[in-house]
């Protein structure tokens, strides 16, 4: 055991201090998350934004109260903001659309608060709090903050017309209705972890397998009382503790970026698990075919490449022509991106999706195991 | 009787049609340096390697501390230290990492900062691999050799490569091991090597043993004391005056184009008439050379090669 700490430390350590490790482990898939989400979900981008807000009104407005609100939503100051106002009959129904991100938020005008007219003149009468109900999607976020400065707004006219005590929001947040499609950035995430996990196995890993076999490292650490086994799980570690790191930094991502909960579930961070080993053997296996660094650099490139775009990374490739859809079907990463995605949606996985990468896995290590020993002598 | 701690008999292994290790037998005493003599390919990194239990072999018999051996197993290679034809170590970890490293593949191994002193390896103790000069790395190498403490030592070309201010202080470093206690096994192309450190001889050739014993003894097997050559600047042949000298002194002569090489146990006889024939015949001599016979004569004389070309 002190054997394989120590053996996967210096592992890890050598190659996390060469440059374009971490950078296209670590940085690069975060970076191109935080690029993909962007331009993919305008996020910032005003302009493209046409809000939605949908109203109901417990009891319809009357007095002073209904004429500061209609000239507030029909003042010009807030005539540039997209602004839709979209009135209900029926409280479920709006609740409904908002779940379905027809709208993106729901303002609801409770009963009584007509007694806003009342209050210019009884000080401590208790007005009822208008809700603003909103989902955790980035629009229905800022158009509730873009509602809120409505209601500043509407606190200085009513504080000028001598009303002290300003109106109070109370907000709730809605759950998304799961039937909904989920957002690109939900679509997104288990593609940029399996994104990581595939520079890993396609790159990192033969690369420094074939290094150390050519330079002989592999070979001088044979000649000391190490066993195989425990030089493999170490030389595996040394990739997964990366891989680990490059999770943390994704995570910490998706948490600033509201990616969907699910993720956080035992079963999605299970079967990212599962998928960090399918892969990982599967590079063990090219590592097993490279045998000089020259082709393995060629056929990675290949491999990724078209892992990368033939997977469904990053759109749907299930009805490529057929030319493609071979390769779409015999690579394992495709069913490991659906796997993923289905639990990100709160469905559950299917056999396949399991099967189809197990099989992948356990001809991989046979195969590596069966040549390694005759790769590390020099004897192949 | 020394004790034997390595004992190889009848060793064989092939590569397709090479037979790179052909039937070879040899024994290594506690505490003593031996050299594999040989030129490139003549076997002697493939039998190394399967004694360090790198390579398989496909026939013999391996015997280490008296005990055979079927497998180098993990209790063999506690107690053997290996320094590899060419190793590059981790080009990113540090001089100081990479000895910790393999210190902490064994039960027991020496003190490191003991280790970098002793091999001179102190001042660069924190710099990266890829920075180190070629003796650097090849000191580490030794220093990786060593860090279990081992009692025997196999070091495959320790000097190749190295300038000969750095190959000296290599085989200063390898004569404090022997007198540390240490049993050595080193290959080597270089005849002075052999000369220099070992105290018995295996020379090989294409897979097999071709002569054996301490460097007097090879040399003495040679029966000359003394190697002349010289360079002859004449319009008229020489041809028939080498003949006369090899009929009258018993002169061993052999000729490339105008270059001769005389061996002989009798240095003043030898001389004189070569000079005399010189005067005689009117032929001037140049570039003479005396000196005493070593190992690359030995090895031309059983192969009729050199060991480098
Ligand atoms: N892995 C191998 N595959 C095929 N032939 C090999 C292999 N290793 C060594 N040989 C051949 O075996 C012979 C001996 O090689 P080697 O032991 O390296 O010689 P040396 O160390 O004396 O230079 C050479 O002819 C070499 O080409
Ligand atoms: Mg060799």
């Amino acid at each position: 055991m002190k054997k394989i700490i120590n053996l996967t430390k210096i592992f890890f350590i050598n190659s996390s201090r060469e440059f374009a490790v971490p950078f296209w482990t670590i940085i690069f898939p975060s970076l191109f998350f935080l690029l993909f989400t962007s331009i993919f979900e305008n996020i910032g981008n005003v302009e493209n934004m046409d809000f939605k807000i949908g109203v109901y009104y417990e009891q319809s407005l009357r007095g002073i109260a209904k004429d500061t609100f209609d000239e507030v939503f029909s003042s010009s100051q807030f005539s540039n903001t997209p602004f839709t106002m979209i009135e209900y009959d029926s409280f479920e129904k709006g609740l409904d659309n908002l779940k379905k991100s027809k709208i993106n938020a729901l303002v609801v005008f409770p009963e009584n608060f007509n007694l806003l007219n009342v209050k210019f003149f009884i000080k401590d009468l208790e007005v009822p709090k208008l809700k603003v109900y909103y989902t955790n999607e980035n629009s229905s976020v800022y158009a509730k903050n873009i509602f809120g400065v409505f209601i500043d707004e509407i606190n200085t006219r009513m504080s000028t017309k001598g009303a002290g005590v300003p109106l109070t929001v109370k907000e709730e947040i809605i759950g998304m209705d799961s039937s909904q499609p989920y957002r690109y950035r939900d679509y997104l995430f288990p593609a940029i972890i399996l994104m990581s996990v595939l520079t890993v196995a396609v790159f990192n890993m033969p690369f420094d397998f074939s290094f150390n076999v050519e330079k002989g490292i592999f070979k001088k650490l044979s000649s000391s009382p190490i066993k195989g086994g425990e030089f493999f799980v170490s030389f595996l570690l040394s990739h997964i503790i990366l891989l680990i790191m490059s999770l943390i930094v994704l995570y910490i991502e998706a948490y600033l970026f509201n990616v969907s909960t699910n993720i956080y579930k035992p079963s999605f961070i299970g079967y990212t698990f599962f998928s960090i080993m399918i892969i990982l053997s599967v590079g063990l296996f090219l590592s097993s075919l490279y045998k000089n660094m020259g082709a393995a650099g060629a056929i990675s490139q290949l491999i990724y490449q078209a892992t990368i775009f033939l997977s469904g990374f990053y759109f749907d490739v299930t009805n490529s022509p057929w030319i493609i859809r071979w390769y779409v079907y015999f690579n394992p990463v495709t069913y490991l991106v659906d796997g993923m995605r289905k639990i990100m949606l709160g469905s559950s996985i299917s056999l396949i999706n399991i099967l189809v990468p197990v099989i992948w896995m356990i001809s991989s290590i046979l195969i590596f195991s069966l040549t390694f020993k005759g790769m590390v002598y020099n004897e192949k | 009787m020394e004790e034997v701690v390595v004992k190889v008999n009848n060793l064989k292994k092939q590569y397709k049609d090479v037979k790179a290790v052909d039937d070879v037998s040899f024994y290594v005493k506690k505490k003593e340096i031996v050299a594999i003599l040989g030129p490139n390919g003549a076997g002697k990194t493939t039998t190394l390697e399967i004694l360090e239990g790198l390579r398989k072999r496909d026939e013999g018999e391996i015997y280490y501390f008296g005990e055979k051996a079927d497998q180098i197993d993990s209790n063999i290679k506690e107690k053997i230290g290996v320094q590899l034809q060419s190793t590059v170590f981790f080009q990113n970890l540090t001089v100081i990492e990479t000895l910790r490293a393999f210190a902490g593949l064994y039960q027991k191994s020496l003190e490191v900062e003991k280790v970098l002193t002793d091999f001179n390896l102190e001042e660069k103790k924190r710099s990266r691999i890829s920075k180190l000069s070629g003796g650097q790395l090849q000191r580490l190498a030794l220093a990786t050799a060593v860090i279990n403490d081992p009692e025997i030592l196999f070091l495959d070309e320790p000097t190749t490569g190295l300038d000969p201010q750095a190959r000296r202080n290599t085989w200063q470093i390898i004569s404090n091991l022997r007198n540390s206690g240490k049993t050595i096994i080193l290959t080597t192309h270089y005849m002075e090597e052999a000369e220099f450190l070992a105290d018995r001889v295996y020379i090989f050739d294409q897979g097999k043993i071709i002569a054996e014993g301490s460097v007097s003894e090879l040399i003495n097997s040679l029966g000359m004391n003394s190697i002349i050559s010289f360079k002859i600047n004449s319009n008229g042949n020489f041809d028939d005056i080498s003949e006369k000298l090899f009929d009258e002194i018993d002169l061993k002569v052999s000729k490339n184009e105008n270059f001769y090489r005389i061996e002989t146990v009798d240095l003043e006889n030898a001389l004189l008439k070569i000079f005399e024939e010189a005067r005689t015949k009117k032929f001037d001599i140049s570039d003479m050379i005396i000196r005493k016979p070593n190992l690359e004569d030995v090895f031309l004389k059983l192969t009729g090669k050199r060991l480098r070309d």
